[in-house]
């Protein structure tokens, strides 16, 4: 089909790849002045940190304009700038850490032109019945090991040790979205009933949906012991996408009132959100214990304070898991407030362009993917960021883009590959 | 290195993510508020242009007045030297699609009849714009 003369569109393909380059530039920058506050002059990292950027991210962009050229231009270069940000306070951590964090740069943006190429040839599609029970059942084998008594969402660990491991949750996010999006649009007169049987409805194929939502409160449960986040964010998710599916307000009240539940039930379930709820109420009577967490971040950022120590000069290291849950208050430390509301930004913007895409979908599908997707950056970041300041008990979590991990940061860009290609398809 | 030169950097960087995320944001801006140029739409609300130098097999759906022309102004574009800027305008009524001619030089033609009024359009029905013909679907 001819495309139609549109809204013109808001970046060329050109600037696309300039701006990605721009970042890679941001972050030679950034390492520089790192190296210059240790009162190094080297030129070889910030070379490494500006080619890292600029292929990883050109490597998408290449994947696009070849597998899905009519997707917006407008998410790449946000991730770009965040990515840029996140290099430079992970380097700013941990040089190592850093170089790790640049081959999963390179590997994620390779596993999402992988995809890209994938399923260029019959496009995200509606795929009929039979899909979701299957995705059911990968994320319930994902989580299985969440279920376990180990002490943290280890999965597939290689010997070399806690760098190298693939956070299940990462996973288990990304395969709900699409067993919602499958679910919800094959599914839609079932949740728009309430789940209670209407003569439209064929019974036959209304059974079949409970054993999947069984699954999916097992799977809730067991990461809610293990990850409250994670859990909080899968159920946000499906209250949020059944309310796009259905337009029934009940899914948002549940949800709403699920996570209330969760905040007044939580702590005679279990130990562990027990603690985080005693740390969140008084986290300075705590300094050496896991109050820890809380207290320093909120250390990290009044240290912080209006524009930051500047990168190099402040004291992030001190913040326990700086390179992943608290990594805005590394970042926070080191730019300051302005850094911060800088970085809030970038993701906002994200979250308003991949709800622009779903918004302008016309697919159930792609317009519940999209949503879904849009939620991932969106929820973990809002709740991470909430964790950090206080304003909820210890749901900091790594966020995408800006923290170190090789899960997190291939999510990321699975999102980013998802969001073009429904965007692709539906021309929006 | 002086503290001062730092300082002066740390500030240039952290201006240097703004330019960067302002760049973007006045991006998304422009593709928020710009039109939706197609929607969904059911029996009869659709339109595929069938006789054309360069658009032919081109489909879109009408949910919203949507205006046809040559010109920057027009939701739909109408590549045809005789289509005027803004040439006619679709909405889409409680029955059927309305069609406007917008006071076009050449006129716009429903099944042969130059249109004076807002007519209601059924499936089948053909525009003429030009020398650009679109039917309803």
């Amino acid at each position: 089909m001819v495309r139609a003369h549109g809204p013109p569109d808001p970046m060329s393909r050109q600037a696309e790849f300039v701006f990605v380059c721009g970042s890679g530039g941001l972050a030679a920058f950034g390492v520089v002045l790192v190296n210059l506050a240790r009162e190094e002059v080297r030129a070889t990292p910030a070379l490494a940190a500006f080619v890292v950027l600029a292929v990883a991210f050109g490597l998408l962009l290449v994947a696009l304009r070849a597998w899905a050229p009519d997707a917006t231009p407008l998410l790449v270069p946000t991730a770009s700038i965040l990515a840029a940000v996140g290099f430079v306070t992970i380097y700013r951590l941990d040089e190592d850490l850093a170089g790790l964090h640049s081959w999963w740069l390179l590997l994620s943006a390779t596993m999402s032109a992988i995809w890209l190429y994938a399923v260029s040839e019959k496009g995200l599609g509606h795929r009929g019945g039979g899909w979701w029970p299957l995705l059911a059942l990968a994320a319930g084998l994902v989580a299985i090991p969440s279920l376990g008594s180990g002490s943290d969402l280890i999965w597939v660990a290689w010997e070399s040790g806690p760098a190298l491991v693939l956070d299940p949750g990462e996973i288990v996010k990304l395969v709900t979205v699409a067993l919602f999006a499958t679910l919800l649009s094959e599914r839609q007169a079932f949740f728009s009933a309430g789940g209670r049987y209407t003569a439209s409805l064929n019974p036959a194929r209304v059974t079949t949906v409970w054993p999947s939502l069984v699954l999916l409160g097992l799977v809730l449960v067991g990461v809610a012991i293990r990850d409250s986040g994670t859990s909080m964010i899968v159920l946000g998710m499906f209250c949020v996408m059944a309310y796009m599916a259905t337009d029934r307000a009940a899914y948002l009240v549940g949800g709403l009132g699920a996570g209330i539940l969760w905040l007044v039930a939580g702590p005679w379930l279990s130990g562990g959100i027990q603690t985080r709820i005693t740390v969140w109420t008084d986290p300075w009577n705590q300094p050496e214990g896991p109050g820890n967490r809380l207290a320093e971040g909120l250390y990290g950022l009044g240290a912080g304070s209006l524009s930051g120590t500047g990168p190099g000069l402040g004291d992030p290291g001190l913040i326990p898991d700086s390179t992943t849950s608290l990594v805005f208050a590394a970042v926070g430390e080191e730019l300051g407030l302005a850094g911060t509301v800088v970085v809030l930004a970038a993701y906002a913007l994200m979250v308003v362009t991949g709800f622009g895409i779903a918004l302008r979908a016309r697919q159930v599908f792609h317009k519940l993917l999209a949503g879904g997707m849009s939620l991932l950056l969106g929820g973990p970041t809002a709740l991470s960021v909430a964790g950090v300041v206080g304003l909820l008990p210890g749901t900091a979590m790594p966020i995408p883009f800006l923290s170190y991990g090789l899960s997190l940061t291939m999510a990321g860009f699975v999102i980013l590959a998802v969001l073009a290609r429904v965007s692709h398809e539906e021309r929006v | 290195m002086p503290a001062a030169i730092l300082v002066a950097l740390k500030f240039i960087f952290v201006a240097l993510v703004y330019l960067l995320v302002w760049r973007v944001a006045t991006a998304v801006a422009e593709h928020v508020g710009a039109k939706p140029w197609r929607v969904l739409g059911g029996p009869g609300t659709g339109l595929t242009v069938v006789r054309s130098d360069t658009q032919n097999g081109l489909e879109f759906d009408v949910r919203q007045p949507i205006v046809l022309g040559s010109g920057g102004e027009a939701d739909i574009h109408i590549d045809d030297a005789y289509a005027s800027d803004l040439h006619a305008r679709l909405e889409p009524g409680e029955e059927s699609l309305t069609l406007a001619d917008l006071g076009s030089t050449s006129g716009t033609y429903v099944n042969g009849k130059r249109v004076t009024a807002v007519v209601a359009l059924s499936r089948g029905d053909s525009i003429q714009i030009g020398k650009t013909v679109l039917e309803v679907k």
